[in-house]
């Protein structure tokens, strides 16, 4: 049987450019934890005119244009302005005659978590992204480890950290993730996810205030209080496989990989999974174990 | 020199039979959110190189879409240059570069003094690359962005450390690739990755009659009925210039008709330029199917389209590349690119598809006489090319991606 790249394409995360952001939001930060890392934004006619993505938008709102937004508007006012107001350019945009080896070289080769694809008119088909391919790899045994894999250079937070100290790390270290370490241990996971949620469930707290409100008074909280202590981890030694189906089974974008002191040895994401493991098994490889 | 010239009067609208009607209005309701912000790219050169390039074609669109763009080129002595150009070697991994206080002291002198003859006073000021650099310590309440070009991933740490002093006085930091972003700049200011991208309109890459291609390359004695292969880059080690001949000499023995042309130019910031077009001139020993052009020669963007236009195969053997934009010229040409994996070369020769990526040099001499012996499959991987260009990496799309940047830093 041979993929097609209709069969590797999710075709759920589309929103209009004029839709409020909190509907964008949602879709990036859904309570059914199979969220997309972004969304594709298109107009009338579903031509791209952008990507939503959860760290753009902490990004704007932690920025110098955020300072004017929350003055003018507040939590309430930002979460109800379009979309189109926090996009960035859609990028690795691709045509539906392509062939999947193409589309997952180009992921492999560039690190990339995701590609548009498009008619011939720029109408938008559909995205590939890490999540449908590891979908077509449930249930494999590789042969490599996940220390293979994984991502050693970790960058972590406190749990006594605030909100926003954990948001303005992401953005910098363009991470979705930050493992929280107490007295060197893994004591929770922390995910852009989670911040989003946090600032969606601050909009019903906060409505009933008739207060300033600012970022820093949203992202107030300390880490351990939004975080999820329930962490799922691999081992170091563990095959790839049981990585790939620990995040389709949980639906999350990453796991922490644990030593057997329970130290934190490093973090293996989607998106590790899919360009690592086609750099080592060679993207033919992997694409004959998708089919 | 002061400012930046051009001649060029375009209109986003000129854009719509490449990129649709849709994409140009989606630009103009950006720009409509920073109308009239005053925008001041600085540079070293107003000719040669991927950056002036970029600029000459960025700066009259932007000021079509209603910003009051300005490019502004820093000047300085050959002494300086000497300096700025160790400085973008030794950040691209040059370790046994060493700045002396003298070389120090020189570089922040000159870039003092541009003070005096230079219009600072943007909403936003962009610097690209290292040599403008100091001009930071000068700047007002309005904002400085840093665009570096060049592949920051292993820099020699010494020299990195002294620039670095400037970078992080920065509001924001754009850089090629994800890759090249220093950690230790990292949450210190806010960083992007941006792609930069070629103009379609511009005198290099517009659509040119095939006369016009004909007359240009028998007037530097070059064969239009035989296959040509070429380079287009400076004369710089890290572009590999000899590669290339070892690259057509092993062609050269199972094709015997192929010509070889590399075209380069000496650009005002890289003194390096004219000693390693020397030694390439010296490497080709007087072959006469090797031709190496450059801007003394009469080589100007036209040529240089024409040229690119008639390659059977382009070559970018760079070791080092910030993103390779003669790559996307020959893509956008419809020509297959064998190239080496530098930059961001492989985000736009994906192997097999628009182009191959090889290792080595008998690795390319493979691929590229497979191109040459079969012209319906380079003619194919040139198609795909050129619409991958299209759809990423034109600048229209640089255009937008600026356009963001400053909504982010002065708009709303």
């Amino acid at each position: 049987m041979v993929l097609k790249l209709s069969e590797l394409m999710v075709r759920k995360p589309l929103i209009h450019r004029e839709d409020p952001l909190i509907l964008g939001l949602s879709m990036l930060a859904g309570k059914d934890r199979s969220s997309p890392y972004r969304v594709v934004v298109v107009d009338d006619e579903s031509r791209v005119q952008g990507i939503l993505t959860g760290r753009r938008v902490l990004e704007v709102l932690t920025g110098y244009r955020g300072e004017s937004l929350w003055l003018k508007y507040g939590l309430h006012g930002i979460l109800r302005l379009p979309i189109f107001l926090f996009i960035d350019e859609a990028r690795h945009i691709f045509t539906c005659q392509e062939h999947p080896q193409t589309i997952l070289q180009y992921m492999s080769e560039n690190d990339i978590g995701h590609v548009i694809i498009v008619d011939d008119h720029m109408s938008v088909k559909g995205v590939i992204d890490e999540f449908a391919i590891l979908n077509r790899l449930r249930g494999k045994t590789f042969g490599i480890k996940v220390e293979e894999v994984m991502t050693r250079n970790v960058h972590t937070i406190s749990p006594n950290a605030l909100l926003m100290e954990a948001a303005k790390k992401m953005i910098s270290y363009k991470v979705r993730r930050l493992p929280v370490i107490e007295h060197g241990r893994v004591k929770g996971l922390i995910t852009i996810t989670d911040i989003l949620n946090h600032i969606m469930a601050k909009d019903v707290e906060l409505m009933r205030y008739d207060t300033v409100i600012t970022i820093e008074n949203v992202l107030s909280e300390e880490v351990r209080k939004v975080m999820s202590s329930d962490v799922i981890y691999v081992r170091p030694t563990d095959d790839a496989g049981i990585a790939i189906d620990k995040v389709l089974a949980h639906d999350i974008s990453g796991l922490v990989v644990i030593g057997s002191n329970n130290d934190l040895l490093g973090i293996v994401s989607r998106i590790d999974l899919v360009t690592r493991l086609s750099k080592v098994l060679g993207v033919g490889n992997l694409l004959g174990l998708m089919e | 020199m002061g400012s930046g010239s051009w001649d060029i009067m375009r209109s986003i609208k000129d854009y719509e039979a490449i990129i649709g009607r849709d994409e140009v209005r989606s630009i103009l309701r950006l720009a409509k959110r920073v109308y009239g912000a005053k925008v001041i790219h600085v540079n070293a050169t107003a000719y040669g190189g991927g950056v002036a390039e970029i600029l000459k074609n960025l700066i009259p669109l932007a000021q079509s879409v209603g910003l009051k763009a300005k490019w502004e080129v820093i000047k300085g002595d050959p002494e300086f240059f000497k300096i700025t150009k160790a400085i973008h070697n030794a950040l691209q991994g040059s370790k046994e570069i060493r700045l002396t206080e003298e070389m120090k002291d020189h570089y922040i002198m000159v870039a003092k003094k541009n003070i005096e003859y230079l219009d600072l006073e943007g909403d936003v000021v962009i610097i690209h690359d290292p040599q403008p650099l100091p001009l930071v310590d000068y700047r007002g309440k309005n904002k400085w962005i840093w665009r570096c070009h060049i592949d920051l991933s292993d820099p020699n740490p010494e020299v990195w450390g002294f620039i670095r002093r400037y970078v992080i006085k920065f509001d924001a930091a754009v850089f090629t690739l994800e890759r090249y972003i220093p950690d230790d700049v990292k949450g210190l200011i806010r960083t992007y990755v941006r792609y930069p991208a070629i103009d379609p309109l511009s005198d290099k890459n517009k659509p040119l009659p095939t006369t016009t291609i004909v007359k240009i390359l028998e007037r530097f004695g070059i064969d239009p009925e035989r296959p040509i292969i070429g380079q287009v880059s400076r004369f710089d080690p890290w572009k590999d210039p000899l590669g290339v001949i070892d690259v057509y000499r092993k062609v050269k023995k199972r094709i015997k008709d192929v010509q070889l042309v590399m075209i380069g130019c000496f650009a005002h910031d890289d003194p390096e330029g004219y000693e390693w077009y020397r030694k390439t001139m010296d490497y080709a020993n007087g072959d006469r199917d090797i031709h190496i052009l450059t801007n003394m020669d009469g080589v100007s963007d036209l040529e240089v389209n024409a040229f690119q236009r008639a390659f059977t195969v382009a070559l970018q053997l760079s070791r080092r590349e910030g993103f390779g934009l003669s790559v996307t010229e020959a893509l956008w040409k419809g020509v297959p690119v064998v190239a080496r994996r530098a930059g961001g070369i492989p985000l736009q020769v994906i192997n097999g598809v628009t182009g191959y990526l090889i290792n080595g040099i008998e690795s390319a001499s493979r691929k590229v006489t497979l191109l040459i012996r079969r012209p319906w499959l380079a003619r194919l991987l040139g198609e795909k090319g050129r619409e991958h260009v299209r759809r990423n990496f034109l600048i229209t799309k640089l255009l937008k991606d600026y356009l963001r940047m400053h909504i982010d830093l002065v708009g709303i």
